[in-house]
């Protein structure tokens, strides 16, 4: 047996060098998308975090507006103020900044929403996956009369409800974001509980709940991921459309797509950045977030090997 | 007199991947004469199916297939295009995969799939031909009720039953080489049996010859005329089914031969090899099997070991082959 | 000798069709209910000694593995009775077989499903040791993770590993210790060395031998290759269709094998020395499904020598010499 001692795996490393010699990072620095995605989110982040600290003017500031500068054209054009890159709109608000505080909002949403929806979402899917049986159809049934819904449909509905603002959508997010959780996180629980290493547990002894929480839960986690960062651009999304159309957040806090709707209104008298300027950003925002987690996806999937 | 059939030389197929390179098959040579049966032994990560493949240029990037020549009936088809292989495989070369649960399409009844092997490669037959000729062939693969089964699908067949049909796919257009790819791992020792026993008696009515891929050393010590063993990506010997069972001259082979319980004694321990099969990527300096060989020398573990005529047409590459006294009978 | 385990009339059913809707079929033009029950093990007994290793032998369907998972209670049985080391443990429920598990454990067949993904394997050996407070802290049950490491060949640096650093005959190491870390009285191996190389195959089957002799406890062993279990086994039973057909200790079952069945299956298993496969003795027939099983003997439709009373009755068991039983109706 002593000559087993000198075979086996490589010796150990930490974490980063592990991940900076891994495969994954190896496909990572090949892939123009994924570094592209990555540099877009970064920097979407970071203007949405710190923004507010270099935005060259609070949009919500009224004491720092002046009606003089409304309707200021892009810089670029022909009528444009160097202080307002972006233009202004109605209020002389400057567009550029709006941005900044507008993404803070969309993106708040977007990633909270997905969290909310995420943890209930698997949650549901666990339970559903594992037990199987009666509690797994009802959940299932559930899930299949949830995803019948259009989300505008429920969006009126928490609204009338409970009026409007930022955690009422939230919980619109949750109910509609989780099913897509619920019914990923159950397929692939019924692929680990096939596996062995979940037959080792219960031979054991180990009660379902534990080993639901350390040997189901965290194999399924790599889904969790890719899923996730898809969602998350969706939700942003989502709430672009559902506060274009007057049911998502309330005027006081403009997400983008409340900027789009401020803008539309007005686009057809020729003030188009209103509305284009924040629609371009939203798109900018959700392909960085869909390139990155396209390569995520890519990566995770076993059987593309 | 038979003739050369298949002649393989310095057969190389490279992975070139991430982490380096896997030299999965490494200068390997052997050839067949007509109505043989080749057996190639070796335990995963050998490179017994990758030759196979290679052969047949079935192998995707980031494998690479090289080698001097392979010469297929004379004809030197290595350097042959994919659409002068497409002509070759299933006519001529055939295979024979070791799953069946995944080697027919499921989609599609046992009919369409033989018919499709014939439409490619005996366009001349006509449709009443073709179905005669599926009914032909169902019936000497032992499959009863021809006729009704072949309008079944995949699914409606146990895995033995599979394994028939593909076999019957395999030898519809007549061809004179199967390469049959450890074709009953999969199945139950008395299904494992019967298909051996069918196979060796189809390619002696066919006049075809057969190479045989396999782990299992008993399998390929009753049905093959030579025999391969391979480690690591290099043929260790070579030689006909008897010099390599009764007269092993490599150390590796007669670890293998060893370390099958034998049904006919009494054995306290099994003598097994000791350590394990080396990661490709960091293969050793000098012989593979150096580091679990029990004759190691100091020229073992930094030379790498020509191909010793140990006996007539037995070779093994092995810097002190055995000579006699270590088999065992 | 007392006997750590006493299987008697074991049986075990999978219904596939559970749901209302799945009974439902339409045939020859007419609705009509159907129930497709698997019938996996049909009557199954037998005795384990205490030290002794007891193999289970047979081809894939024939029930060996259902009837391992259901005495260690993973799928509850049918009917029947499961006596183990002298307790009744049919009917307990999750709470009160967990003491009992700390003395029967199971190694699994397929390395690569068998230990989790994301788990080191210190983890993976301290896990049970720490569910039944074997250990007074967690630095004694490590202390313990790293002598089962080593006694199955492998060397503590490697504990801090996952497994997909290892290969298939190792992770099966990781897996015996796995077992013995909360030093269990009765081990079942189920079928643990069917997914290795031949090489690996003798290094994993010398180490189970080595352990039984320094530790002493009981094996019931599931495999489908015969050469595999005459070294480890002092008692088998060779299973058809859910049904035990022969059972006798190694020597005389080698020695002198009755049943039609398991005479076919020592002469379908290749052997080097033997002669050529065209001269070999050849079953004929698909084995069935288990759904619908044959009336009477499994085996007789299949049977080389079946007579009409085969189709009609199920055989019991007859001594044919003592210790040695077949369940046939030429004997």
């Amino acid at each position: 047996m002593g000559e087993m001692k000198k075979m086996g795996a490589a010796p150990n490393k930490s974490l980063f060098r592990r991940l900076a010699e891994s495969e994954f990072f190896h496909n990572y620095k090949r892939s123009p998308s994924a570094i592209i995605g990555t540099v877009i989110v970064v920097l979407v982040l970071f203007i949405a975090l710190f923004g507010p600290l270099f935005a060259p003017q609070n949009p919500y500031d009224v004491a720092s507006l002046s009606l003089t500068d409304s309707y200021k054209p892009p810089a670029w054009e022909a009528g444009g103020d160097a202080r307002f890159i972006f233009g202004t709109d109605s209020q002389g608000r400057d567009i550029f900044s709006s941005l900044i505080y507008g993404s803070r909002i969309s993106l708040f949403i977007g990633v909270v929403g997905t969290l909310l929806a995420c943890a209930v979402g698997i949650t549901l899917g666990l339970i559903s996956g594992y037990f199987g049986g009666r509690v797994d159809a009802i959940i299932m049934r559930l899930a299949d009369i949830l995803l019948s819904f259009p989300d505008i449909l429920v969006a009126l509905f928490i609204m009338t409800m409970f009026g409007r603002g930022v955690s009422k959508l939230l919980v619109v997010f949750t109910i509609i974001g989780c099913v897509t959780y619920i019914r990923t996180v159950r397929a692939e629980v019924l692929t680990v509980k096939q596996m062995e290493y979940v037959d080792a547990a219960r031979v054991i002894g180990i009660p379902n709940i534990l080993i639901i929480a350390k040997h189901v839960l965290p194999n399924v986690m790599t889904t969790v991921i890719v899923l996730s960062t898809m969602k998350v651009g969706g939700l942003i999304l989502a709430e672009a459309t559902l506060s274009f159309l007057g049911v998502g957040v309330p005027v006081t806090e403009p997400s983008l797509g409340m900027l789009v709707k401020n803008g539309f209104d007005v686009l057809f008298s020729g003030y188009w950045w209103i509305a284009v300027m924040p629609g371009l950003y939203i798109m900018l925002i959700v392909f960085g977030i869909n390139l990155l987690g396209d390569f995520l996806r890519d990566e995770f999937n076993p059987k593309l090997k | 007199m038979s003739e050369t059939l298949l002649q393989v030389e310095n057969l190389r197929t490279y992975f070139h991947t991430f982490r380096g390179v896997v030299k999965a098959v490494d200068g390997v040579s052997f050839s067949l004469d007509e109505g043989q049966v080749l057996g190639i032994v070796g335990e995963s990560g050998s490179g017994k199916s990758v030759s196979s493949f290679s052969i047949l240029k079935l192998i995707e990037p980031p494998g690479v297939v090289e080698s001097d020549k392979i010469l297929f009936q004379g004809e030197d088809i290595s350097k042959k295009s994919e659409r002068e292989m497409m002509k070759i495989r299933g006519k001529a070369i055939s295979m024979v995969f070791q799953d069946p649960m995944t080697s027919l399409n499921p989609l599609y009844t046992i009919e369409k799939q033989i018919t499709e092997m014939l439409d490619l490669h005996q366009k001349q037959m006509t449709k009443q031909e073709k179905h005669a000729r599926c009914v032909e062939l169902l019936q000497m693969v032992g499959i009863p009720n021809p006729e009704d089964r072949l309008k079944s699908y995949p699914h409606q067949f146990s895995g033995g039953m599979r394994q028939r049909v593909i076999i019957a796919i395999a030898l519809a257009a007549n061809p004179k080489l199967i390469i049959a790819d450890e074709p009953t791992t999969a199945l139950d020792v008395t299904i494992q049996a019967q298909i051996l026993k069918l196979m060796d008696k189809l390619v002696k009515e066919q006049g075809a010859s057969l190479i045989l891929i396999t782990h299992d050393l008993a399998v390929v010590s009753q049905m093959a005329d030579r025999i391969i063993v391979m480690y690591c990506g290099k043929i260790v010997e070579n030689g006909s089914r008897d010099d390599v069972i009764r007269r092993p001259s490599h150390p590796y082979t007669v670890g293998l031969l060893n370390s099958i319980p034998r049904m006919g004694e009494e054995q306290k321990r099994l003598e097994s090899i000791p350590g394990m099969v080396p990661s490709m990527l960091d293969l050793p300096q000098g012989c593979y099997f150096a580091p679990r060989c029990k004759y190691c020398q100091d020229i073992c573990r930094t030379v790498a070991p020509e191909n010793h005529e140990v006996g007539p047409g037995h070779c093994a590459a092995c810097h002190f082959p055995l000579t006699g006294g270590e088999s065992h009978e | 000798m007392s006997k750590i385990l006493q299987v008697e009339n074991l049986v075990q059913e999978f219904n596939l069709t559970k749901d209302f809707l799945d009974k439902v079929k339409f045939k020859k033009g007419h609705f009509s209910l159907e129930n497709r029950v698997v019938h996996a093990v049909n009557d199954v007994s037998f005795d384990v000694e205490q030290g002794e290793v007891f193999s289970l032998v047979g081809e894939s369907g024939c029930g060996k593995s259902t009837t391992a998972r259901t005495i260690i209670k993973l799928i509850e049985p049918k009917s029947g009775k499961i006596i183990f080391d002298g307790r009744d443990i049919t009917r307990l429920k999750p709470q009160e077989m967990r003491p009992i598990r700390r003395e029967m454990q199971m190694i699994f067949q397929d390395p690569y499903a068998s230990l989790n993904p994301r788990q080191k394997i210190m983890e993976i050996l301290t896990e049970p040791m720490l569910f039944h407070k074997l250990c007074s802290s967690k630095a004694e049950a490590e202390e313990k993770a790293i002598h089962l490491l080593e006694r199955v060949g492998l060397s503590s640096e490697q504990a801090n590993r996952y497994p997909h650093q290892f290969s298939g005959g190792q992770r099966q190491r990781i897996g015996i210790a796995r077992a013995l870390a909360v030093e269990p009285k009765f081990i079942i191996a189920d079928e643990p060395v069917s997914a290795l190389d031949v090489s690996i195959q003798a290094q994993i089957l010398n180490i189970l031998m080595d352990l039984k002799d320094e530790f002493h406890f009981s094996y019931l062993f599931i495999a489908h290759d015969l050469s595999v279990v005459k070294h480890i086994s002092d008692s088998l039973g060779v299973m058809y269709l859910g049904s035990i057909v022969e059972r006798a200790p190694k020597k005389l079952l080698f020695s002198n094998p009755v049943h039609p069945y398991t005479k076919a299956l020592f002469s379908a298993a290749p052997t080097i020395d033997e002669g050529n496969i065209a001269e070999s003795q050849e079953l004929r027939g698909e084995i069935p499904s288990p759904i619908h099983l044959p009336s009477g003997c499994p085996f007789h439709d299949r049977c080389p020598v079946a007579c009409p009373d085969c189709a009609r009755e199920v055989p019991g068991f007859k001594e044919v010499e003592p210790g040695h039983f077949a369940a046939c109706h030429l004997l």
